[in-house]
C-alpha cells in the first residue's frame, strides 16, 4: 500500500506542476499586453513601459513563472481582478461554495437515480422496461442539457410558477440547476451499472449463491450489486470533474453565482486573471478529488495496488 | 445422415466463406438502431450540403414587420425577434454543426494520432514525457480545457472548434498509443521492418491501417460530443456570435422570448437533440460492429 500511495502522490505532484505551467502559459498566450489592458488604450508609452517593468513583464518566462509560483505559495495570491481590483483567490473562493453545493447535490442525485435505473434495467433484461431505460438514457446523453434547462424553466417557472427562473437564495433555486447538471451523468451511470450487473449476473458465484437457495433479493443486492458498483464508483470521481466543467453552462443559464458563472462572465469581460484563477482552482480540486478516490479505492480493493 | 453430410460438403464448395467485409456489413445492417443512426447522420450531412439551397429565405436579413410570428405555411418554424425565418436559420445551422463536428474531430485526430504513434512506437523516455503531457492535459475536467482555450483566443465559433479539437487530442493519443504498443511486436510489423521499412513508413502504412476501426468509433462519438459542446458554448456566448444562425446561439437569443415565442427555443433544440442522438446511435452501433470486444 505504501508504495502505491507514494507512486500515486508523486504522480499527482507532477500533474499539479504541469497544470500550474499550463495555466501560467495560458496567461502569457493571451493576446494583448496586460499593461495596456490595465491602463486602458489612452495610456502613454512611457506609462505602459513603467508598468511592464513594475509587473516584471520584461523578465524571461522562467523568472516570471517562478514569481507566479512564489506569489501563489507565499502569499496565496493569483493576482488581481482587472474589473474589481480584488484578489483573484478571494473572488473565486467567494463563489466556490455555490458550485460545490450544486455539484455535490447533482452527483448524489445522479448516483442514486443512475444506479437504480441500471439495476432495474439489468434485472429486467430484454423486457419493455429495459428498452425504455435504454432509450431514455441514450436520449439523456444526446439531448442538450441546456435545452432541457430552458424547457424546464418554461414549464416550472414560467407556466406553472412553482420555481424561480434564476438566481440563488432558497432551496427552490437549487432544483432546476441540480436536475440540469445531473441529467447526463444519470444516463452514464445507469448504462454503466446495467452492463456491470449483466456481466456479474453471468458469473459462477452468482449461480452458486442461487443454488444455495438464497433469496433472489439477497443474491442481487448482496452478491451482484456490491461487485457491480466497483466500476461505477470509479467514475464518480471522473463524473464529479465533468460536473464541475458542466457547471459553467448550467450556472450561466440559471444565473447561479458559482465559479462557472464567474468564469464565463470574466471571459466575456476579458478579465483574464479571474479566468486563470478559476481554471487553476477547479483543476486542482479535480486532481485532488481523483487522488482521494483512487487512494480510497486501493485501500478497499487490494487488487488495484498490485496492478 | 449421408444427405446431411452431402449438403455440408456441397455448401462448402458452393458458398465460399464470408469475408470480413461481409460479416461487418451483415452485423451493421442487422442492427436497426445503427442503421437509423447512419441515416440521421447522412441526413445531417445532406442538410449541411443542400440546406442553404433549400432554405426559402435569407437566414440573416432582418424583416421587422414579420417579427415573432408563430409557425405557419409561410414560415414553417415561425420567425424570430428580427422577423427572420427560423426554418431557414435552422437549415443553415446544419452546415455550421457539421463544420464544428468535422473540423474538431480532424484536429483531435491529427494531433492524437501523431502523439500516440510517436509515444507508442518509440517508447522509453519519449513515451514517458508524452504520457505525462497527456496526463496534465486530461487533468482539466470536462469542458474546462476547451473553455480555457476559448478564454485565451477570444469567444468565436472558429476558436470553439479549435478548442474542442484540442480538448479531444489526449483521447486519440491514448487510444493510438495503446493500439501501437500491442501492434508493435506483431509479425507483420517485424516482417516489414525486416524488409527495410523505415519508422515513418512502418507507422503510417503498417500500423495505422490496422488500428483504424477504434479510431472510427471514437470519431463518431466525438463528433456527437462536439456538436453538443459547440452548441452549449455558443449558447452561453463563447462561440458563434449573432447573427450567425448557429443552433446554440439561436436558442440563446430565443430564451428572452420564451413566453411569447416558444418556437424559437423548440426547433433548434430539437435539431441538436435529434442529430446528436443519431450520431451517438451510429457510434454505439459502429463500436459493436467493428470491435465486438469493446461491447458494454
Amino acid at each position: 500500500m505504501a508504495t502505491y500511495v507514494l507512486r500515486r502522490l508523486s504522480q499527482t505532484v507532477i500533474v499539479l506542476l504541469g497544470v500550474s505551467v499550463a495555466v501560467f502559459l495560458m496567461g502569457q498566450l493571451v493576446p494583448g499586453d496586460p499593461a495596456v489592458v490595465m491602463l486602458g488604450p489612452a495610456a502613454s508609452a512611457d506609462a505602459v513601459a513603467e508598468l511592464r517593468r513594475d509587473l516584471g513583464l520584461d523578465e524571461s518566462l522562467w523568472i516570471q513563472y517562478g514569481r507566479f509560483i512564489e506569489r501563489l505559495v507565499t502569499e496565496g495570491s493569483l493576482g488581481e481582478s482587472i474589473r474589481t481590483n480584488r484578489e483573484v483567490l478571494d473572488e473565486v473562493l467567494d463563489r466556490l461554495p455555490y458550485t460545490l453545493v450544486l455539484a455535490v447535490l447533482a452527483v448524489t442525485l445522479a448516483t442514486i437515480l443512475g444506479i437504480t435505473g441500471g439495476v432495474v434495467a439489468a434485472i429486467n433484461r430484454g423486457k419493455l422496461i429495459d428498452s425504455a431505460i435504454l432509450v431514455v438514457t441514450t436520449g439523456g446523453l444526446s439531448v442538450p442539457s441546456f435545452w432541457v434547462a430552458l424547457l424546464m424553466i418554461w414549464l416550472f417557472a414560467v407556466r406553472l410558477g412553482w420555481l424561480p427562473v434564476a438566481g440563488a437564495g432558497s432551496w427552490k433555486h437549487l432544483v432546476l440547476p441540480t436536475l440540469t447538471l445531473a441529467l447526463p451523468s444519470i444516463a452514464t451511470k445507469a448504462r454503466l451499472t446495467r452492463s456491470a450487473m449483466l456481466e456479474i449476473l453471468n458469473q459462477e458465484y452468482i449461480r452458486t449463491a442461487r443454488s444455495k437457495g438464497l433469496h433472489e433479493q439477497t443474491v442481487l443486492l448482496r452478491h451482484a450489486l456490491r461487485n457491480a458498483l466497483i466500476p461505477v464508483i470509479t467514475i464518480v470521481g471522473l463524473q464529479f470533474g465533468a460536473l464541475l466543467g458542466g457547471a459553467f453552462i448550467t450556472e450561466s443559464i440559471f444565473g447561479w453565482p458559482g465559479v462557472g458563472q464567474l468564469a464565463v462572465n470574466s471571459i466575456l469581460q476579458r478579465d483574464f486573471p479571474i479566468v486563470q484563477g478559476t481554471v487553476l482552482l477547479v483543476t486542482v480540486s479535480f486532481v485532488m478529488m481523483n487522488l482521494i478516490v483512487d487512494l480510497l479505492y486501493a485501500w478497499s480493493d487490494p487488487r488495484i495496488r498490485y496492478r | 445422415m449421408s444427405a446431411h453430410a452431402l449438403t455440408l460438403a456441397g455448401g462448402g464448395q458452393g458458398r465460399r466463406a464470408r469475408t470480413r467485409r461481409e460479416i461487418v456489413w451483415g452485423r451493421f445492417l442487422s442492427s436497426r438502431l445503427t442503421v437509423v443512426g447512419a441515416l440521421l447522420m447522412l441526413g445531417l450531412i445532406g442538410l449541411a450540403l443542400f440546406g442553404p439551397a433549400l432554405a426559402p429565405r435569407d437566414p440573416i436579413a432582418i424583416n421587422t414587420p414579420d417579427r415573432l410570428q408563430a409557425p405557419s405555411l409561410a414560415h414553417f418554424f415561425g420567425t424570430d425577434e428580427f422577423g427572420r425565418d427560423l426554418f431557414s436559420r435552422v437549415l443553415y445551422g446544419a452546415r455550421i454543426a457539421v463544420r464544428v463536428g468535422i473540423i474538431s474531430v480532424v484536429v483531435a485526430m491529427a494531433g492524437g494520432i501523431v502523439l500516440g504513434l510517436i509515444g507508442g512506437f518509440y517508447g522509453g523516455l519519449v513515451d514517458t514525457v508524452l504520457s505525462r503531457l497527456l496526463e496534465v492535459w486530461l487533468a482539466f475536467p470536462g469542458l474546462l480545457f476547451a473553455i480555457a482555450v476559448v478564454a485565451m483566443l477570444g469567444p468565436s465559433l472558429d476558436n470553439v472548434i479549435i478548442a474542442l479539437g484540442l480538448e479531444a487530442v489526449p483521447a486519440y493519443a491514448r487510444l493510438v498509443r495503446g493500439s501501437v504498443l500491442s501492434a508493435r511486436n506483431e509479425q507483420y510489423v517485424e516482417a516489414a521492418r525486416a524488409l527495410g521499412a523505415r519508422d515513418a513508413r512502418l507507422m503510417w502504412h503498417h500500423i495505422l491501417p490496422n488500428i483504424i476501426a477504434p479510431i472510427i468509433v471514437l470519431s463518431s462519438l466525438r463528433f456527437g460530443g462536439a456538436l453538443l459542446a459547440g452548441a452549449g458554448l455558443s449558447f452561453i456566448g463563447l462561440g458563434a456570435q449573432p447573427p450567425t444562425p448557429e443552433w446554440g446561439a439561436i436558442l440563446a437569443s430565443g430564451r428572452v422570448y420564451m413566453r411569447q415565442a416558444p418556437w424559437i427555443t423548440v426547433f433548434p433544440g430539437l435539431s441538436i437533440a435529434i442529430f446528436v442522438l443519431g450520431v451517438n446511435m451510429l457510434g454505439d452501433g459502429l463500436r459493436d460492429v467493428l470491435d465486438p470486444r469493446l461491447h458494454d
